[in-house]
């Protein structure tokens, strides 16, 4: 009794699997069998056709004499591929941007229609159109001569003339 | 070692350039053919093989720098041949390495160099179920006796690490032959 507990201390708690040690030699001697079974195998079974070997080295070097001269190519930078890349991207985009474009044509009709419609005044107008369009020179200034007679006319016509008075 | 030095300055010297590459061819015709026709299974693939071997050897012989042996540097060109032969063959049928392999083992049945019974068409299944490093070292410690030191240098490998790469393949393939 003594003797089974001081037996049983020894695995400090440790178990085995059920009926581990009956079936272990039964284990061992399947592994000693696989074993055997590579062991036995004679050699690889693979075969050559007869004479093989002695007609190769002939074959070899009539293969290395016939061979033509290659000249070898300079290799390509790997910049010479992005560059391809790059301008490839950018044809593709051009395109894209230009389809777009093509879609849709912007018309002097479309843009007097947009400013009909966008009830705009005449500052915003102003704004619309940068210092360097409104250079002087860019507008013909004609010489009128106009009578005394077609000034009084349009002076009747036109003006207030309370706005005078007052 | 001596000997081989002699060798390879005659294979880089013009004038001798042809009768050492006879000698080469002789020396390592048969062991370079065998270390092949593991990889890639068929006689006309390792035949193929083997020739690009040669070639590819007569030609960059003037780049062999000598850090290794002649011999191991031959057996990595012949391992590098292999292993691409495959793969093309592979991605021509539009099949995975492991489809390409199962594929050429199916063919071993029917090809007229191939004169294994059962149990060794069986073996070549297990083999082919490896990855590729392990189907490496099994082949040339199993078939080919190549020593771990000389494997080191044809692989770029550690010795420890080939040794338990060759125990994990053995023990594969013996659970493959047991119970498949």
């Amino acid at each position: 009794m003594k003797e089974n507990k001081l037996h049983k201390d020894t695995h400090s708690g440790f178990k085995t699997p059920d009926n581990y040690f009956e079936s272990f030699d039964e284990k061992v001697l399947n592994q000693l069998h696989s074993d055997q079974i590579l062991n036995n195998i004679d050699g690889h079974a693979f075969k050559v056709p007869d004479g093989y070997f002695k007609e190769i080295d002939s074959n070899i070097l009539s293969n290395i004499k016939s061979e033509p001269s290659v000249i070898t190519l300079k290799p390509r930078p790997k910049l010479y591929y992005l560059t391809g890349i790059a301008a490839s991207l950018l044809l593709l985009f051009a395109i894209f941007i230009n389809n777009n474009d093509s879609d849709e044509e912007i018309s002097a009709e479309m843009v007097e229609t947009y400013f009909q419609n966008s009830d705009l005044d005449s500052y915003e107008l102003a704004q619309l159109l940068s210092e360097a369009e409104m250079l002087e020179e860019d507008f013909i200034i004609t010489e009128t001569t106009y009578s005394e007679e077609n000034l009084e006319s349009y002076l009747l016509e036109n003006a207030d003339l309370e706005q005078f008075i007052e | 070692m001596e000997q081989e030095q002699e060798l390879i300055t005659r294979l880089i010297s013009q004038d001798t350039k042809d009768s050492a590459f006879r000698e080469l061819l002789q020396l390592y015709k048969e062991r370079l053919y065998w270390h092949i026709r593991h990889i890639v299974k068929s006689h006309d693939d390792a035949d193929d093989v083997l020739q690009n071997t040669f070639i590819k050897v007569y030609k960059s012989i003037d780049k062999f720098k000598g850090d290794s042996k002649l011999y191991s540097w031959m057996y990595r060109i012949a391992t590098n041949e292999s292993i691409t032969h495959l793969n093309r063959n592979a991605k021509r049928m539009q099949l995975s390495s492991e489809a390409y392999q199962e594929y050429s083992i199916t063919n071993l049945k029917a090809d007229v160099y191939f004169e294994g019974d059962e149990i060794q068409l069986k073996l070549q299944k297990a083999i082919a179920t490896l990855p590729e490093k392990q189907q490496l070292v099994f082949n040339m410690k199993y078939f080919e006796d190549i020593k771990y030191k000389d494997m080191a240098e044809i692989l770029d490998t550690s010795e420890g690490a080939l040794k338990a790469s060759y125990h994990i393949a053995v023990k594969k393939i013996e659970a493959y032959l047991t119970h498949d």
